[in-house]
């Protein structure tokens, strides 16, 4: 360890806490800018007399200045208090922490089968450059990486649920009666439906990446050192291809997060993302901040574990005051 | 995503003479996947324009035929759950898809295209605020920015315009900035200075032409991502609104019936596929000719 990178980290963790407050403040003053008559209103019904307004407004604090709102909701927040549901009256974490868990496990199975076989596509591709297959594989990746993810997903659907009836028409189904191996299933067209997300840009970059690595100069001067080609490939050619691979990774593993919006409710997945969209649709202000603030947890604490391994595997920063 | 440094066979780099829209027309339809992206994009663009002169019913006419009737003669493709003729819904069903993310785009290089090319040039500390604010922009995903303002203030025309837009801010800022960055030393800019021109004069008749190659490119690559993010909102019933006709909303509302009725699913669907597979064939080859060219330096 030296001064200049520990230094660095320090910079990025601070720039990174500092990223999530503005974050935590932007999302509350949102969610504030209904009066709190209309957002009383909106739960209630437009039929609603003023004393129960009132009501709902004191019993859920609505009146009191946002500010101090604010400080009061971070304060709970990271204690693992995200308020009383204005909807449902219930605690915001019952409902939360289950789904967040499915969510994580689902980005993160769908991102291991996305980025490997990314990776292998973009290699396998790396060393046929300008021949046909690559041409053919590359305008297919652009074909698949134009497909919004929700077509992804009704094709897979499609196919796997309604035509071939391989999987259940609602995954929440097995959550509420099935036993493990019901749930393990529900999981499948989900995660391929995020690997086949994320597979088509992880490949594109792999490809140049590896393409531009074996094609520099610090490799033929490898080579012409006399090092073994297993030292070329893996102590020069694929570290440094691994360096614009890894901030293109981490941003697809952000992208697999915002991804679980989606799949959650085109497959009735009952993770973090379905219970999104429906709080925003039923106006439960409360619910929509807290999932939005856990997603941005998550999103930071990927950016900081790429920042981290960026600093890792650059040289330059490594090996600095050596 | 547009990162281009592939070069296909059947694409000659250099050929093209100077920068000008003749010139950026020719590299589009020299690579083959150009063409095909062109030829989708302009047959999708024929449907959305023209499809609702031959719609044979209104898209939002109710009880028009039996609820859920599978196709006839008098309704080519059947009736949804409302009893409105999924034909002639199919045929409208583009217009809100196709306007709504390019308004958001215009609006996004207005903005803060604009405001990159005069900062970038400018330089100093202007530059650094304008860059750090949209880097900060950039830390929450597109579809949750999307989500959080549409959760404050309804998914009404107006908002869903400016959140997309708003999406799109950082990106676009990264390309003005980054084209301008390259033509900034270049001769004829300091000899505008030299005569004393405006700063405004500078960047607008000057620098401005000659960053149009990369701007057009990335300008219809996030009419794509626009694309992707309004029908992707629409399907989660949280974009365009009923009883609007639009091919997302089409998916989202047919989804209940997608075993018994698939072909009201698929249709909008294949529809939104061409679409943006046409526009991001399109706009990804116009992006490697740019850079090719070396007049999109990033």
């Amino acid at each position: 360890m030296n001064w200049r990178l520990l230094q660095q980290v320090g910079m990025r963790l601070g720039a990174n806490l500092l990223t999530l407050a503005l974050i935590s403040a932007v999302t509350f003053l949102l969610m504030n800018v209904k009066a709190p008559e209309d957002i009383a209103r909106s739960v209630l019904g437009r039929e609603v007399s003023a004393p129960q307004i009132a009501e709902f407004v004191a019993r859920h604090e609505l009146d009191r200045p946002v500010l101090a709102r604010y400080a009061g909701w971070m304060a709970d927040f990271v204690r693992g208090d995200f308020g009383k549901s204005i909807v449902t009256g219930r605690p915001v974490s019952a409902d939360v922490v289950t789904r967040l868990g499915r969510s994580l496990l689902l980005a993160a199975l769908g991102s291991l089968v996305g980025v490997t076989a990314g990776i292998a596509i973009g290699v396998f591709l790396a060393r046929r450059i300008g021949s046909k297959t690559d041409f053919r594989l590359v305008t297919g990746l652009l074909v698949l990486a134009s497909m919004p993810e929700f077509l992804i997903g009704i094709a897979l659907y499609l196919v796997f649920v309604v035509w071939l009836g391989w999987f259940p028409t609602q995954a929440g189904m097995a959550f509420s009666f099935g036993d493990v191996w019901a749930r393990a299933v529900t999981f499948v067209l989900p995660a391929a439906t995020i690997a086949l997300l994320l597979m088509p840009h992880i490949a594109r970059v792999a490809r140049a990446a590896t393409m531009e690595a074996f094609a520099s100069d610090y490799v033929d001067a490898a080579r012409l050192r006399g090092l073994s080609e297993r030292q070329v490939n893996w102590d020069h050619a694929f570290r440094n291809a691994a360096l614009p691979l890894v901030s293109v990774i981490g941003i697809n593993l952000v992208y697999a997060v915002s991804g679980v919006v989606v799949v959650d409710y085109l497959f009735g997945f009952p993770g973090l993302g379905a219970l999104l969209v429906a709080s925003i649709g039923s106006g439960d202000l409360f619910t929509t901040q807290a999932i939005v603030m856990l997603f941005a947890l998550v999103i930071v604490a990927i950016n900081v574990v790429v920042d981290l391994v960026m600093l890792w595997l650059n040289p330059r920063l490594r090996l600095a005051g050596r | 995503m547009s990162i281009a440094v592939l070069q296909q066979p059947g694409e000659a780099p250099g050929e093209a003479p100077g920068p000008g829209r003749p010139a950026l027309w020719r590299g589009l339809m020299a690579a083959p996947d150009g063409r095909v992206g062109v030829g989708l994009t302009v047959a999708m663009l024929l449907l959305i324009v023209f499809g609702p002169l031959a719609a044979p019913y209104s898209p939002t006419a109710i009880n028009l035929a039996p609820a859920n009737q599978p196709p006839s003669f008098e309704h080519l493709l059947g009736a949804d759950h409302l009893g409105r003729d999924v034909f002639s819904r199919f045929l409208w069903g583009g217009r809100s898809i196709l306007a709504i993310p390019l308004m958001a785009v215009i609006l996004t290089y207005a903005t803060a295209g604009l405001l990159s090319l005069v900062a970038t040039y400018r330089g100093g500390a202007v530059d650094l605020v304008v860059c750090r604010f949209f880097e900060l922009m950039m830390s929450l995903p597109a579809l949750l920015k999307i989500l959080l303002l549409v959760a404050a203030f309804g998914p009404t025309t107006g908002v869903l315009i400016v959140a997309i837009a708003i999406t799109n801010m950082p990106g676009a800022s990264r390309v003005v900035r980054g084209a301008v960055l390259g033509e900034i030393r270049a001769d004829y800019v300091q000899a505008a200075q030299a005569r004393g021109e405006a700063t405004l004069s500078v960047v607008v008749r000057e620098i401005l032409p000659n960053v149009l190659g990369p701007v057009a490119a990335d300008f219809a690559l996030r009419i794509t991502w626009g694309i992707i993010a309004l029908s992707t909102l629409s399907f989660l019933g949280l974009g365009v609104q009923p009883p609007e006709a639009d091919w997302g909303l089409m998916i989202q509302e047919s989804r209940s019936s997608l075993q018994k009725a698939p072909l009201i699913t698929i249709l909008p669907a294949m529809a939104i596929a061409a679409l943006s597979i046409g526009l991001n064939l399109a706009s990804d080859a116009l992006v490697r000719h740019v850079t090719s060219q070396g007049n999109g330096r990033r």
